[in-house]
């Protein structure tokens, strides 16, 4: 199931960093170009067209987020940001300013991986109309949630939720972007609160134990992001 | 103990009030005594020709004796009123009414007895004497009455500098209380750190221009006062004294006294000189406290960072010697390996290299709460979403443990920093999980008390003494019953910072049977 052939590029100034991926990725059979300065790595962008961009936000010459925003000028390219941890602002800031997602340093290559892995499939699968996910069915185009084969009753609210969720399973979505799409509304701080509210109705109608939610991930301070069934399988061989 | 500052002063203060300005001083006096004591004697004047007019009267009634000597009664009024002056000008004129109206002949100046010469003399040297002493008791009195009223201004204002505690206040007060016993506008110019003066306020204190700087300046550098009424700049609108000490001069007063006013009057000069001396004392008493809080917080910053050092050598240094051991018996042992030995010394290397993340992350918070860079992020949460953060970040830890989570339903929101009480989830289970027997319980229990959220997380580890339960939450304490386990003692101090910081708490709850609970509290804001 991996994207054979599929090019990525590595805009990172730590050498060891650069190297642990070259080896892993190659192993796993991605063509990886690298580059180590933000001036370099906009070059590069250009010229090698990679199917699949890591960017480490903390570069020396060039603001990640400069990168980022000159990348995104001419290209959809998707872009995965390394970030620390605790920069929960950052982090957000990146996604704004068009990084499809995030992995926290240090991170689990196994994490890395799945996120390259849902970007690179992305694509193709987008229009289908019968998702799965384990225990999980999703038939957009009757609007039929099913758990175990029993159809699960949501409200219209929780079902556009998971709707969404679910279209971009694997990725993780901001508060904003599920406002903006859930509810056609751009004021983070007021309703996130019914955000939260939803999330927990979801869970507790889908998840096997809600307090420790299986499908329905919080990325704290960023959003939340529906799991996608391999993750779940990496996670449980850990 | 508020008292003490007041003494030292008053009499630090009386010798040079005497020194400056004296000159000045007996000339605007004596201007000031020639508008009212014309008054006094044309009193004195009606006085005694009222009481002649009477006894010339009614004279028939007393002797001449009696009569003398109730020419006395003016001297003593006189005395008593006006002072001096007017005494010695009632006692002449007295003798000389009393020569004329009543010492034969009479309505002539001449005497005919000559015993009334040696009368006359006593008279005089009788209210002399009564006149003096009569004017220095009202001298007497009108300087205690002012120095009372002096120290009670003195004592008031001490006493309200000594419960400041920032210097601003303590400046503004200051200004405040001089302005109010002069009815002057008054500021304090304090030096800025490259040493120019300065005025802090502008916007209060319309009336400086750049004169009154260039003053200030002068009285700050050459530690004596200037301005209107001393030796220096004397034709100035302003006042300038500076606020010293014995060893330092750490401002200046400026009073503003305007062009056409006379100086101070010797009396408020040494009420003003009283106040900056005071002014002078409280601030070097500020600078001192600031100076000593400063050198405290660096003998403790200093023995925190020696502890630190201590504990942070040891604990990366552990896990360290793991990774480098491991590492190098992959390297090295190549083909010797078996697949399970090989899988084990990568897994001591995660496991390792996880923990000295872990490490570095509450380093990391510990510097931001110390030096008060810890910023709250605050987003509406769902407790039980938290719980199930940390839990999915301790997954591999607790893949062996059976973790109960107690949740009601009706659980509400709480606002606070998801990253922050995240952690202080992720490090009181990680205390659960290490000092609790492999494979016993962990329970988490959420509940709602008195507009509190409670997350209650109990283990059935060996529990923490009652004398402990306050200070496992003390930077870099380590119970001495878990030498063998090691860590930083930085966990559970940084909880309690993180805690404190939403308006929360965490605390040790008294334990049943078996093992120790931790309690969070973290307050519930209403929507």
């Amino acid at each position: 199931m991996t994207a054979h052939g599929a090019r990525i590029l590595v805009i990172d100034d730590e050498k060891s960093i650069r190297r642990l991926l070259k080896v892993n990725l190659q192993a796993h059979g991605y063509a990886m170009f690298e580059s180590e300065s933000g001036a370099d790595g906009i070059l590069k962008a250009s010229e090698m067209r990679p199917d699949l961009i890591i960017l480490d936000l903390g570069l020396p010459d060039v603001e990640g987020h400069q990168v980022l925003k000159q990348i995104r000028e001419w290209s959809r390219v998707p872009i995965i940001v390394l970030t620390v941890r605790e920069d929960v602002e950052e982090k957000i800031a990146a996604l704004d300013q068009g990084a499809d997602d995030f992995v926290t340093k240090p991170f689990a290559l196994g994490e890395l991986l799945a996120r390259i892995r849902v970007w690179l499939r992305h694509i193709p699968k987008q229009e289908e109309p019968v998702l799965t996910f384990g225990d999980l069915t999703v038939d957009l185009a009757q609007r039929l949630v099913l758990h175990h084969q029993q159809p699960v009753k949501l409200t219209p609210i929780e079902y556009d939720l998971l709707k969404v969720l679910v279209r971009h399973a694997g990725r993780v979505m901001t508060h904003r972007q599920l406002l903006q799409e859930v509810w056609g509304n751009y004021n983070v701080d007021e309703s996130s609160h019914y955000l939260r509210i939803y999330i927990g109705h979801l869970r507790k109608k889908l998840e096997r134990d809600p307090a420790r939610p299986s499908l329905i991930l919080t990325e704290p301070g960023v959003g939340y992001r529906f799991i996608v069934a391999y993750e779940e399988e990496t996670n449980a061989k850990d | 103990m508020s008292e003490s500052p007041v003494k030292p002063w008053l009499s630090l203060s009386t010798p040079y009030s005497g020194r400056q300005g004296q000159g000045s001083e007996k000339q605007r006096r004596s201007t000031w005594r020639s508008d009212r004591s014309v008054y006094h004697y044309v009193f004195v004047l009606v006085l005694l020709g009222v009481l002649t007019l009477i006894l010339w009267n009614v004279g028939w009634l007393f002797n001449r004796v009696n009569i003398a000597m109730l020419y006395l009664l003016p001297v003593l009024y006189s005395a008593l009123r006006f002072g001096r002056g007017p005494a010695f000008f009632a006692a002449s004129l007295g003798v000389v009414l009393f020569d004329f109206f009543f010492v034969p002949p009479v309505l002539n100046f001449s005497v005919s007895d000559f015993r009334y010469l040696i009368s006359f003399n006593v008279f005089l040297m009788v209210a002399g004497l009564t006149a003096t002493l009569a004017s220095r008791l009202r001298a007497q009195l009108k300087e205690a009455t002012r120095r009372e009223e002096q120290t009670s201004i003195l004592y008031r204002i001490s006493r309200q500098m000594v419960s400041l505690t920032d210097l601003a206040s303590m400046i503004a007060t200051l200004e405040q209380q001089v302005s109010n016993a002069l009815h002057m506008p008054v500021v304090i110019v304090l030096p800025q750190a490259d040493g120019r003066m300065v005025v802090e306020k502008t916007a209060d204190h319309a009336w400086l221009n750049e004169l009154d700087q260039t003053f200030a300046s002068w009285a700050f550098h050459h530690g004596q006062m200037c301005g209107r009424g001393t030796e220096y700049f004397k034709e100035a609108a302003g006042l300038y004294l500076p606020l010293k000490t014995e060893a330092n001069v750490y401002g200046v007063l400026c009073i503003h006294i305007g062009l056409s006013v006379p100086s101070l009057d010797l009396e408020r000069m040494t009420l003003v000189e009283a106040l900056s001396s005071l002014a002078a004392i409280s601030i070097a008493r500020f600078k001192l406290e600031e100076e000593a809080k400063v050198a405290h917080l660096a003998a403790e910053s200093e023995r925190l960072r020696t502890v630190l050092l201590d504990s942070i050598s040891h604990e990366l240094r552990t896990p360290l010697a793991s990774i480098i051991g491991a590492a190098t018996g992959i390297l090295e042992g190549e083909g010797v390996l078996d697949v399970a030995d090989h899988r084990e010394l990568i897994a001591t290397l995660r496991a390792e290299a996880v923990r000295m993340n872990r490490l570095v992350t509450n380093l990391l918070n510990m510097v931001r709460l110390e030096s008060g860079m810890m910023r709250l992020r605050k987003q509406w949460c769902d407790i039980e979403d938290l719980i199930g953060v940390a839990l999915h970040q301790l997954r591999e830890s607790l893949a062996e443990r059976e973790v109960t989570v107690d949740l009601p339903d009706d659980l509400p929101g709480v606002h606070v920093d998801s990253v922050l009480i995240e952690h202080v989830l992720v490090n009181v289970l990680s205390n659960a999980i290490k000092y609790s027997p492999e494979k016993s319980e962990i329970a988490l229990h959420a509940y709602v008390v008195d507009h509190t959220m409670r997350v209650a997380i109990k283990d059935q580890g060996m529990g923490i003494a009652t004398e402990e339960r306050a200070r496992i939450f003390e930077k870099f304490y380590r119970s001495p019953r878990n030498k063998h386990i090691t860590g930083t003692g930085l966990g559970l101090a940084i909880c309690k910072g993180i805690a404190l910081a939403h308006g929360g708490n965490i605390w040790v709850e008294a334990a049943d049977s078996s093992g120790s609970t931790l309690v969070l509290s973290l307050p519930l804001t209403s929507r």
